[in-house]
């Protein structure tokens, strides 16, 4: 608080002048300036802002890594990188695609609008969500620091033992690895639980669940897979971890250890991971489908109760991923028949979807391509996904560019169509521009052409043989033709997405001024100005339909009482959204910054000595008590007992 | 200047409340099914090592380690009623009750910190023993690590309750802390009964 309030008028309980909410909701919520500001920032819409951004960063950075690949792969014999440089340029790309970039973005994109979704200030935990955002690049920059020293780890992004073992990767480049997993499943664990308890305890009164934006549903069976999946893969790091480190035998066959056992624990993770990817795309998804096809979605309840059915059946088929490795008879027609089980949930939801296309009256934007191609997409994956999932046809294709093609085409085609719709969708409201209109149909085609260019000939290549992760193949093979044709189409992929950079750059200076609402779309996020106030809403609103702005009243009450002059939210009840209290968030603070080091101290330190556990622990327990202190007291919140 | 509107107004609301209508109490919740799934998959770990042995245990326990670990349990468990008096004790506002449960469950804590270095320091194989090593020496240290950690929380609680100004929402991190700490006993059971109770490891 630095200047001088002018006095007010007693603090009145219900402050109806607009003008003096405004003052004091500018001067509460307001950043701190400078350096230490942008480090002690701890409101959503900035964190969310810096999850896409650097998620951006990375799926560039794991761009750049396909195309080395591709250039390597486009004729035989090629000498662009050698064995080895090519095992991590492989791995550093899985890794990157899916930890620093499909998963944070996912949770980037849900920690900046869910909160505005459902009509509330800020998240349920801001400091968690700075603690969050830091430890997340720390373990990015963790993972390309190693590979710019080479130490870049070299075992394929699911680090299969023994190969990933202490005995056959010796040197730090896996455990660079197992501790980047251990950074990212923290953060994401982190922006779970507070995208969990936001959306259960501050959604705006009247947003029961059943009137919960679609979107908002995806992101909470999103978080909820998070929550039971990425442990998996912790336990799984660590063990690998101390294996490399300490000598434990976890994965040595030899002292009673079992390398199965790893892939049981990284699937286990590994097979809701790609839901966790793919279900926030699905909400964006129904978002644009909702104000593009100017209706309702089509069948509510089946739409989330196939988000939720899939986020069960998720964990029942991880060993798909296992065909190859010997299963007993009843395991391969058990996890055949989940796998295959997958599809019903999947096929509902798209029908829905085409049944609110069908009646709907369609306004062709960019958002809405996005979302058309991803069906085109999305369910040429999801075939040959159906085909994967059968025990015997895996047993042909496994581990080719078969397998390479498919997944390609679900991540791709199931995440990347629906989030560059999302971008176009959104990127009025984070930047108050419009993307560029003309550009943007360019970007759209070129990167639909270019991927197909790239991905539909691996199934042939997969099908004649060609394995996955080979740096390097014989003339006599026949593969070239196939392999420049992919070649080909991923650099119309580099030049699309060069297009889009062009768009985003060129429309953040003179893009068309968007306004609060361009699309006279029905979520609450369009109900404030773009971008956002740092309090987000003038008046917290209430809400008394499904598609909240497109059902309200036209004296749709707002909320009043919750204080101004401090960063007062509304609490509300779980399942009816009923007002049950307020409550004061935390404002910025370094804290999260400072825990979100003495993790990396810890992380970092122990691939070289254990005693890193001792050092981190102790720096953690000063950290954690410095962020749990409490600020300075308010006088009528006082319990009624006092230490004399 | 827009016209006088509509207003649901909640300045009536209280500034904090207990159990599940508190935010932070489903944060501490989604904390547990974490490391609830932690425990599990490592159990489930520890199940499929036990499937490699044809031999199982390959170091037996000491008689006296089985001893030490049944004394944790009881421990354990007793530390549970200083925490539940102080969580009573918060939701009536009443600071000395608080404190002594807190302070006695803390105390508690420490003592199964305490005899779990007994325990490490007599079982007779280290984590890079074998597997069976490994996995054991994984879980228990875990669960020490949350033993620890949760009694530290006691004492940074007792520090704010001694220093003061104690305010409303204390009294719900208290309660909150208390609930977490059932929690860590709770854990414990199972892994106690899976490990230490298993007739095979008993009969070694």
């Amino acid at each position: 608080m630095s200047a001088p309030l002018p006095t007010p008028p007693e603090p009145p309980p219900v402050r109806d002048d607009e003008a003096w909410e405004r003052l004091y909701l500018e001067r509460t919520w307001a950043p701190k300036k400078g350096l230490i500001g942008w480090l002690s920032e701890v409101h959503h819409t900035e964190i969310g802002k810096r999850y896409i951004i650097t998620a951006f960063v990375f799926f560039l950075l794991g761009g750049i890594e396909a195309l080395l690949m591709r250039w390597q792969l486009s004729g035989p014999e090629k000498q662009v990188m050698g064995p080895d440089l090519y095992n991590q340029v492989f791995t550093m790309h899985g890794s990157t695609m899916m930890f620093l970039f499909a998963v944070p973005m996912m949770e980037g994109v849900g920690l900046y609008l869910v909160p505005l979704m459902i009509g509330t200030r800020n998240a349920a935990f801001p400091r968690l969500n700075a603690f969050g955002y830091w430890t997340y690049l720390i373990g990015g920059l963790l993972l390309y620091g190693g590979f710019l020293l080479n130490v870049g780890p070299d075992a394929g992004w699911f680090s299969y033992v023994p190969l990933a073992g202490p005995q056959y990767s010796p040197g730090k480049r896996v455990d660079i690895w197992a501790q980047m997993i251990t950074f990212t499943e923290l953060a994401g664990l982190a922006g779970a639980v507070n995208l969990i308890v936001t959306v259960f305890k501050h959604r705006a009164p009247g947003m029961s669940l059943n009137r919960m934006p679609l979107f908002v549903w995806a992101m909470l069976v999103k978080s909820f897979m998070v929550v039971f999946a990425m442990p998996a893969v912790m336990v799984a790091s660590t063990s690998l971890a101390m294996d490399r480190l300490i000598g434990t035998h976890f994965f040595n066959a030899a002292e009673g250890g079992d390398a199965l056992l790893w892939q049981h624990l990284f699937w286990f993770f590994g097979h809701p991971e790609v839901y966790i990817i793919f279900i926030p795309a699905l909400g964006m998804l129904s978002s644009i489908l909702a104000v593009f096809t100017r209706r309702q979605v089509f069948g509510y309840l089946p739409v989330v109760l196939s988000m939720v059915s899939i986020g069960f059946i998720g964990f029942g088929l991880w060993v798909h991923h296992m065909f190859a490795t010997g299963l007993p008879q009843l395991g391969q027609s058990f996890f055949t028949a989940a796998s295959l089980m997958v599809a019903l949930p999947s096929g509902v939801q798209i029908f829905c979807w085409l049944a609110t296309l069908w009646g709907g009256r369609l306004w062709l934007k960019l958002p809405l391509y996005w979302v058309l191609a991803f069906f085109a997409v999305f369910v040429t994956g999801g075939l040959t996904g159906v085909m994967l999932g059968t025990y015997s046809v895996d047993q042909q294709v496994h581990d080719t560019h078969f397998v390479v093609a498919h997944f390609h085409y679900v991540l791709i085609g199931g995440a990347v169509f629906p989030l560059f719709g999302g971008l176009y969708y959104w990127f009025p409201k984070i930047t108050g521009r419009m993307l560029g209109e003309r550009l943007g149909k360019w970007n759209f085609w070129t990167f639909f052409l270019g991927f197909n260019l790239t991905f539909f000939p691996l199934h042939f290549l997969g099908m004649m043989g060609m394995p996955r992760r080979v740096y390097t193949y014989g003339v006599e093979r026949g593969w070239q033709p196939l392999n420049l044709l992919a070649t080909v189409g991923a650099v119309i992929m580099a030049v699309s997405i060069t297009l889009l950079l062009v768009n985003i750059f060129w429309s953040l200076k003179r893009g068309e001024v968007a306004g609060n609402d361009p699309w006279g779309a029905d979520t609450l996020e369009w109900g404030t100005t773009s971008p956002p106030p740092s309090y987000n809403f003038l008046h917290l609103p209430t809400v008394r339909g499904r598609y909240a702005r497109w059902t309200a009243a036209e004296d749709q009450p707002v909320v009043t009482g919750v204080r101004s002059d401090r960063k007062e939210v509304l609490v509300t009840r779980l399942l009816d959204a009923a007002p049950d209290h307020r409550a004061e968030l935390p404002g910025p603070t370094l804290w999260p910054l400072w825990v979100a080091l003495a993790t990396g101290v810890m992380f970092i330190m122990v691939i070289f000595t254990p005693w890193g556990i001792v050092v981190g622990g102790v720096l953690l327990f000063i950290t954690l008590t410095g962020w749990f202190w409490p600020r300075p007291p308010y006088k009528e919140e006082l319990a009624p007992e006092q230490p004399s | 200047m827009s016209p006088p509107r509509r207003t649901l107004d909640v300045s009536h609301l209280p500034t904090f409340a207990f159990g599940h209508r508190d935010p932070l109490w489903w944060g501490v919740t989604g904390l547990m099914a974490i490391e609830s799934t932690a425990f599990v998959l490592m159990l489930a770990s520890y199940f499929y090592i036990r499937g490699n042995y044809a031999h199982f245990p390959p170091t037996a326990l000491p008689f006296y380690v089985k001893v030490v670990a049944a004394v944790i349990t009881g421990v354990m468990l007793l530390s549970a009623v200083p925490i539940h008096y102080a969580n009573r004790a918060a939701l009536k506002g009443r600071l000395r009750g608080m404190r002594w449960g807190l302070a006695l469950g803390s105390l508690l804590g420490f003592v199964v910190v305490a005899l779990r270095i007994v325990e490490f320091l007599w079982i007779g194989f280290r984590w890079d023993t074998h597997a069976y090593g490994s996995i054991f020496w994984f879980i228990v240290g875990m669960h020490t690590v949350h033993t620890l950690s949760g009694s530290l929380e006691d004492l940074l609680l007792l520090g704010v309750l001694f220093k003061g100004p104690v305010e409303e929402k204390h009294l719900v991190d208290v309660h909150t802390n208390g609930r977490y700490w059932f929690f860590v006993v709770a854990s414990w059971l199972p892994i106690y009964v899976i490990l230490y109770l298993d007739p095979a490891v008993l009969a070694s």
